[in-house]
C-alpha cells in the first residue's frame, strides 16, 4: 500500500499524504502499531521530502489499559520522526465533551482524560 | 463547541501556551462558502505580538473533501473538487478522501486519475492542453 500511494503522490505531483487510520479492532487487538510502524517507516523512505499527515482520534492517545499496545502513543515512540503533523480529532465522545478552551487544550475530562493537548 | 467558541479556543491557545494553531474542518462540502471556518480561524489573524508584528497572517485552514457532492453540470463538480477558479473558499489545505490498499484511488482522489471523466465533453478545459493550461 505504501509503494502504490507514494507512486499516486508521485505521479501528480501532490503535497503528500494524510494517513486517518480509524480501525479500533486492530489497535484492541495489537495489530494495529506494528502496521502504522511498518507503513509509516515505508512511506518516509518513498516519500523523503513530501508531507506525511496522521490523524488521530484524540482517543487513541490515551493508552493502557484501553489500548493494550499504547495505540498512537506507541505509533509515535517508534516512528514520529518522520510525521511532520498530527492532526489531531477531538470528537465529543460520551462525557468526554472537549466543549471549552480548558478541556480541549490544558485538561479534558471524562473517559479520555488525559488527551488534551497539553 | 460553535465556530466561535472554537475561535475563542484557539486565541487562548496562544495567550496561555504561545501555540500558533490552525484549524481543519470536516468536511469541505458542509462549508464550500467558508463561512465557518472563517469564524472560527478569525481571532488568529488579528493576534499581534509584544512588537506590535501579526503572529499568524495565514493560518492553516485545512479542510477534507470526501466526495462530489453534485455532478450536475461541469461548474458543480469543479466546486466540489474546491477548484478556485469555480468556488471562491479560505481554505489553504486541502485533502482528498481516499485509497484503500486494494483498489487504490477512490472517491475525489478518482478526480485526479482521469479529470475528463468527470466533466462533460463540451466543457471547454478538457478540448486541449494548451486550453487547459491557460
Amino acid at each position: 500500500m505504501a509503494i502504490n500511494l507514494a507512486q499516486f503522490v508521485s505521479t501528480y505531483n501532490l503535497d503528500g499524504v494524510n494517513i486517518d487510520y480509524n480501525d479500533n479492532y486492530a489497535f484492541r487487538t495489537r495489530t494495529a502499531e506494528q502496521w502504522l510502524t511498518d507503513f509509516t517507516t515505508k512511506l518516509r523512505e518513498l516519500l523523503p521530502q513530501s508531507l506525511i499527515v496522521h490523524t488521530v482520534n484524540a482517543a487513541y492517545f490515551v493508552g493502557q489499559p484501553t489500548y493494550p499496545n499504547g495505540a498512537y502513543l506507541t505509533v509515535n515512540e517508534n516512528v514520529g520522526s518522520k510525521i511532520d503533523l498530527y492532526n489531531v480529532v477531538y470528537y465529543s465522545q460520551s462525557n468526554s465533551l472537549y466543549s471549552t478552551a480548558e478541556t480541549l487544550f490544558t485538561k479534558s475530562t471524562g473517559w479520555a482524560s488525559k488527551t488534551a493537548v497539553t | 463547541m460553535s465556530p466561535a467558541d472554537i475561535n475563542a479556543a484557539l486565541v487562548a491557545a496562544y495567550q496561555h501556551n504561545g501555540w500558533q494553531t490552525g484549524v481543519m474542518f470536516w468536511q469541505f462540502s458542509s462549508d464550500s462558502e467558508s463561512t465557518i471556518i472563517s469564524t472560527a480561524i478569525s481571532g488568529l489573524e488579528s493576534i499581534i505580538n509584544t512588537d506590535n508584528v501579526l503572529v499568524l497572517d495565514y493560518p492553516v485552514r485545512f479542510t477534507c473533501i470526501n466526495k462530489i457532492y453534485s455532478s450536475s453540470s461541469d461548474s458543480e463538480v469543479l466546486r466540489s473538487m474546491g477548484v478556485p477558479s469555480a468556488v471562491r473558499h479560505g481554505y489553504n489545505y486541502i485533502s482528498f478522501y481516499s485509497w484503500t490498499y486494494r483498489t487504490g484511488a477512490q472517491g475525489p482522489l478518482r478526480f485526479w486519475v482521469d479529470p475528463r471523466s468527470f466533466l462533460s465533453t463540451d466543457y471547454k478545459g478538457t478540448r486541449t492542453n494548451s486550453i487547459l493550461r491557460s
